[in-house]
């Protein structure tokens, strides 16, 4: 039921809603109310896929710190091993890691829920009152943002690290006021940005530098005239971006060193239509069959929220908000509008170029909607002081916001009870052995002190081909019959073992190899991915210890950026201390000078099959072909499986020797067809060169080995093989300007059967 | 002090109450060798024909089709651990243990204990 109409012009319900204490009363109330389902099971772990994984992160953080008492440097539970701080899903790294340490990772899990929530929702009324909303409308619009389709489809998921969104209003009202000249407040935006940074995922903190730069620039713009301020904008941009760097420093400084040695290999052109985008922001995130129903439908915001936020479209003082609205709609979009949109532009930066689903950009326009919503109300409220249908209006818009909460919390609830849960795992205390293990079931593993070799992450995480899960004992010689190795000590930064050698050999650690490995004996080597150490003859202890220098630079930059940063909110002043900023960043910079660790090689890009995909020419036995794509694009050779070698139904594979000899399109589609006769038994078209490398990305002259793999058709006799390449951006044939051994057909080569196989061939 | 602190810390004090209090732990299981035996036979029996079809599922793809086989085993460890009225972490440890010590099975090839290493997939 609607208020009564005259109640909401009274002066009370927006005093309330501007006390501090009766507001964050009433959003714990909501949040609690909201978070409900996910407390009441917060001793059950989740089985999503991507929640298993996901919390065995933070588990096996809290379970370094608890049961070892070390810092969450380095998990050996999974994939083999792999640097803790680096890798970009964990969220340990952030305050709310206190609730995994004292009450578990599970139950630590649902209450951070909550706090994100609460943090959420006062943040967004923060935000929505700075951007010039009432406190009423700020009130009743903050769940429009706060419990959104993202935040209401994480807890399914497990995607417990996109609450870090949650932080975005606060960094950005904070920002807004160091702007004005409040250093505390400058101060106040960094911790926020670094906490974003170190809640992990992908997307918050790229998407929070956009929203950054987008309020710089729109008070830029707003103070054209005013040099002054304009120049005071600027150095406060410049002190929280170097202050968050620095209090982010020991997860951001990991998390680069990861990305550069292991960077996301992404392809596609995902996309939806306006249509699409629109109906995303209003239909229910839904679960079914254990998933979505549809992946991209989880930015609800409401049908309430959207009609009241029109309302407030209207209000002049949302106005700077509204390119925000486009961009981030048109963001989303994706490749629908072609290569010339937002998302398409934003790939073409780094950290950007990681990005793989635009319609997360629908997230910055749920906080504008929120906005919006607040403001529609705010121009309800003006109104009503003097026309009587207003007042009707006022308490519709009301209403209709908290109807749209209450539907915001019924989709909460609905897809929490859509997880399907399972009792956490015993703990069995034992030595520490990998297993081969399920990364869909990871969270399972490090508790019974085993490690997953099996593993997933949305890199290619630097794994060993030489890890094994049935190891009699997982620290051993590379030749057995040199001496003996005891384990002394174990935990997970640390392996104590007493090792005797008759001579000189290598001890090999069933773990991945990382340059931050350190021994007091001997020399760490790095043996096919595994961790090793070249030992020499003789009775030793041997320590080895986990100590990244990235992780002791950060650690010392990230410590003086808080103490500073505390400094600063305590003295609220801007004045020429404040360069003191450089003070953390320098720290870094020495820290990281004066230790000594072997820089780390990007490993070299392999196909999926593991082969590797740069090579210095092609296979003595592949098919020379000589034709040329465009201006840069040489296709060497081919190399095809004997047609006496096919089975139907059988794996088989092609492998393509491309070259880049000049300019080449940065999207490229390299279009791969099998032929026979006229019929096309198999369509192999594909975006990167053995599924790691654009053209565009590729080092000139260096031939890159395409293999394409297929399943041999059932019908296939001699199969022609077919060669195109189409400008992915454009959509248009690359032309063939030279067909060398093969022959044009339209926009294509084609390669007949004697060419394309060999042993035929001969 | 403003009532409104008061109400925010007593439900905060609900939210903790409710948290640490919510059933977690599942029944005690019995350690049953036989049982555990058993488990890794019936996880094992045919790993080398279901490696096969996620091999023809993702030709050249050694992870991709290691990781669909492991979708397909941690499948019949949910739906073992509910039939047998064990946990889902009982079956996965019978299943290692089994690997390390090299039970008997009646697989037709000898298990895998190495996976390839993580390659995600360019486009999902």
């Amino acid at each position: 039921m609607p208020p009564a109409p005259g109640v909401l012009t009274r002066r009370w319900p927006a005093r309330l809603a501007a006390r501090p204490d009766v507001r964050l009363a009433a959003f714990t109330l909501f949040a609690l109310a909201v978070a409900w389902p996910v407390l009441a099971t917060a001793g059950m772990i989740n089985l999503f896929r991507d929640a298993q994984v996901l919390f065995a992160y933070e588990r096996d953080a809290a379970w370094s710190v608890l049961h070892f008492g070390s810092l969450p440097l380095w998990d050996p539970y999974y994939c083999g091993g792999l640097y803790a701080l680096g890798t970009p899903q964990s969220r340990f790294a952030s305050p709310t890691f206190l609730l995994s340490l004292l009450f578990g990772p599970a139950r630590g899990e649902a209450l951070t829920i909550l706090a994100m929530l609460i943090v959420g929702l006062e943040g967004t009324f923060q935000y929505a009152r700075s951007r010039g909303a009432g406190a009423l409308g700020a009130l009743l619009a903050a769940p429009i943002f706060a419990v959104s389709g993202v935040f209401i489809a994480s807890p399914f998921l497990g995607w417990t690290n996109f609450f870090g969104f949650e932080l975005l209003p606060w960094a950005l009202v904070l920002l807004r006021r160091a702007w004005r000249g409040d250093a505390a407040s400058a101060a106040g935006a960094a911790l926020f940005l670094a906490w974003i940074v170190g809640f992990g995922g992908t997307y918050a903190a790229p998407m929070a530098a956009l929203l950054c730069l987008y309020e710089l620039g729109a008070w830029l713009l707003s103070r054209r005239r005013d040099g002054r301020e304009r120049l005071r904008a600027v150095a406060a941009a410049a002190f929280v971006a170097a202050l968050a760097l620095g209090v982010a420093a020991v997860r951001l400084a990991p998390l680069l060193e990861t990305l550069r040695l292991a960077p996301r290999v992404i392809a596609g052109r995902p996309g939806m239509s306006a249509g699409e985008a629109l109906r995303v922001l209003i239909s229910p995130v839904a679960v079914k069959n254990g998933n979505l129903v549809w992946s991209k439908q989880m930015y609800v915001v409401g049908g309430g929220a959207l009609a009241v936020a029109l309302v407030g479209f209207v209000r002049r003082r949302f106005w700077p908000l509204i390119p925000m609205v486009a961009a981030g709609f048109c963001a989303a979009l994706g490749y629908t509008l072609g290569s010339a949109g937002p998302f398409a532009l934003m790939k073409r930066l780094p950290v950007y170029d990681a990005l793989r689903y635009p319609e997360r950009y629908l997230i910055v326009v749920a906080l504008a909607l929120a906005v919006a919503a607040a403001h529609g109300m705010r121009l309800f409220e003006v109104l009503a002081r003097r026309r009587r249908w207003a007042r009707a209006a006022l308490a519709l818009g009301a209403a209709a916001l908290l109807v749209n909460a209450g539907f915001l919390l019924n989709d909460f609830h609905a897809v929490a009870a859509g997880r399907v849960l399972a009792p956490a795992p015993a703990v069995v205390a034992r030595p520490f052995k990998q297993a081969r293990g399920n990364r869909w079931l990871a969270a399972f593993y490090a508790p019974m002190s085993r490690g997953s070799l099996s593993c997933w992450d949305a890199y290619p995480v630097p794994m060993s081909p030489l890890l094994r899960g049935d190891l009699p004992a997982e620290e051993y010689l590379l030749d057995p019959t040199a001496g003996t190795v005891h384990r002394r000590a174990w935990a997970p930064n640390r392996i104590d073992l007493d090792v005797t050698l008759a001579r000189p050999t290598t001890l090999l650690v069933n773990q991945n190899h990382h340059t931050g490995w350190r021994s007091n004996v001997g020399q760490v080597e790095d043996h096919d991915g595994l961790l090793a150490v070249a030992l020499p003859a003789g009775t030793q202890h041997v320590q080895l210890r986990f100590r990244p220098r990235s992780a002791i630079a950060g650690a010392v930059a990230s410590l003086l950026a808080v103490i500073l940063a505390v400094w600063v909110i305590r003295r609220r002043r801007w004045d020429g201390r404040l360069v003191l900023v450089a003070l953390p960043l320098a720290a870094f910079a020495i820290v990281a000078g004066a230790i000594r660790e072997p820089s780390a090689s990007r490993p070299p890009l392999r196909a999926p099959s593991g082969e590797p995909v740069i090579a210095a020419r092609p296979a003595d036995d592949a098919i020379r072909v000589g034709a040329r794509f465009g201006e840069g694009i040489v296709l060497d050779a081919v190399r095809a499986p004997a047609a006496a070698s096919l089975v139907p139904g059988a794996p088989g594979a092609l492998e393509l020797d491309w070259r880049v000899a000049g300019a080449a399109p940065r999207d490229v589609q390299i279009l791969v067809s099998l032929r026979s006769g006229g019929t096309i038994l198999a369509e192999l078209n594909h975006e990167l060169v053995s599924a790691a490398l654009r053209f565009g990305d590729a080092p000139a002259g260096a031939t890159l080995r395409d293999i394409v793999p297929f399943v041999v058709p059932r019908a296939a006799g001699a199969l022609d093989v077919w060669i195109g390449l189409r400008d992915a951006q454009s959509g248009r044939p690359v032309p063939i300007v030279a067909t060398g051994q093969a022959a044009r057909v339209g926009a294509m080569l084609r390669l007949p059967s004697e060419l394309s196989s060999p042993t035929d061939a001969r | 002090m403003a009532r409104g602190w008061l109400v925010t810390a007593a439900l905060v004090l609900v939210a903790v109450a409710r948290a640490v209090t919510a059933s977690g732990a599942g029944p005690a299981e019995r350690d049953d060798p036989a049982v555990r035996a058993a488990i890794f036979q019936q996880m094992t029996a045919d790993e080398a024909a279901v490696r096969a079809d996620a091999a023809r599922a993702f030709p050249g793809d050694p992870w991709s089709a290691d990781d669909d086989f492991h979708n397909h085993e941690q499948r019949r460890a949910r739906a073992l651990a509910a039939r047998l009225h064990v946990s889902i972490g009982t079956v996965l440890a019978a299943v290692d243990e089994g690997l390390r010590e090299h039970w008997p099975h009646s697989n037709p090839a000898p298990l895998t204990a190495t996976v390839p290493p993580c390659h995600p997939r360019p486009v999902y």
